[in-house]
């Protein structure tokens, strides 16, 4: 690899062929090296393209657990986002009613040891 | 069991009825998009189970945001778009770096071709670049696969991977540099 053939390859690998200046195409087509590697760059450059034609089946269970989990009924959007803000609002009164009820608990615990103490 | 149903072809129509919260609409765009969807979550992650969950969740997380899709870009373009930060999330959550070479090559699942003028040309192309993208670490593949076979911009890759565009170019840089060394060695190994 000469001084000329490095320019050529990193122009090809970061900006493809059209970073190609007038003077690294004369080198190219002059330079065995540089032609093999925008050979293989075109190469790759196709069998990526044709990678956009394959497609992997998705496992039939897919639809299924999707469908599952956004719930079984068709809610207005703007429905939607009240009944997840509702949910939210509903799972706060229960959490702050638990810490109450923990709280009166070992209050009344700690007055029972004193007393019985 | 879900009742198969006739419904309208046209797909602005079933995504206006799934913004509306038409779950039988936003059911069969999911049938419509499940592979495309499926088929890049294989590309980013190389795990059919992980990428199975990147496709629940992905689809989970638009039916969720279907309120706020305003139709600037193509629906799928916008799925696509999750299904990255989806991957990427899901990625960062396992913490998996890079499969072992011949682990990946064993998870490559089944293909079918959408163009099946194309099938014969892309069955015989289509394994070897898959292989070598499969050989290259997560983080670098992925910008490989968004830029070389989505057409991404670097700008689009540095916000949904949340890196730098000047990490972004490095990264295409060195994966297609390696790519076509893979390619290289195993040409002139088979002769």
């Amino acid at each position: 690899m000469n001084v000329r053939c490095v320019p050529v390859a990193a122009t090809l690998t970061a900006r493809g062929e059209s970073g190609l200046t007038d003077a690294m195409h004369r080198h190219v087509s002059s330079c065995i090296r540089c032609r093999a590697e925008l050979t293989d760059h075109r190469a790759i450059e196709v069998e990526m393209q044709q990678l956009r034609s394959v497609s992997y089946p998705a496992p039939p269970e897919v639809y299924h657990r999707v469908m599952d989990t956004i719930g079984p009924w068709s809610v207005p959007a703007p429905e939607r986002n009240r009944d997840h803000r509702a949910a939210i609002a509903a799972a706060a009164a229960v959490a702050t009613a638990a810490a109450t009820a923990a709280a009166g608990t070992a209050v009344l615990v700690l007055r029972h040891r004193q007393r019985a103490a | 069991m879900e009742r198969e149903r006739v419904v309208p072809i046209r797909p602005d129509d079933l995504v206006e009825r799934a913004r509306a919260g038409d779950r039988d609409a936003f059911g069969e765009l999911v049938r419509i998009h499940q592979h495309e969807v499926y088929t890049l979550a294989v590309r980013l992650v190389h795990d059919r189970d992980l990428a199975a969950d990147v496709t629940q969740d992905a689809f989970v997380r638009a039916w969720r945001a279907m309120p706020k899709f305003r139709g600037d870009a193509k629906f799928s373009t916008w799925l696509h778009r999750i299904t990255v930060n989806t991957a990427w999330t899901h990625r960062t959550r396992r913490n998996r770096v890079r499969l072992d070479p011949l682990e990946s090559l064993a998870a490559e699942p089944e293909s079918t071709f959408l163009d099946p003028i194309r099938a014969g040309e892309s069955a015989i192309l289509a394994p070897t670049i898959a292989d070598a993208l499969a050989s290259l670490s997560a983080s670098v593949r992925a910008v490989v696969v968004l830029k070389d076979i989505y057409d991404w911009s670097h700008a689009e890759i540095a916000d949904h991977l949340d890196i730098t565009v000047t990490a972004a170019k490095v990264r295409l840089h060195r994966g297609r540099k390696e790519l076509r060394e893979s390619l290289r060695g195993w040409k002139d190994g088979s002769e």
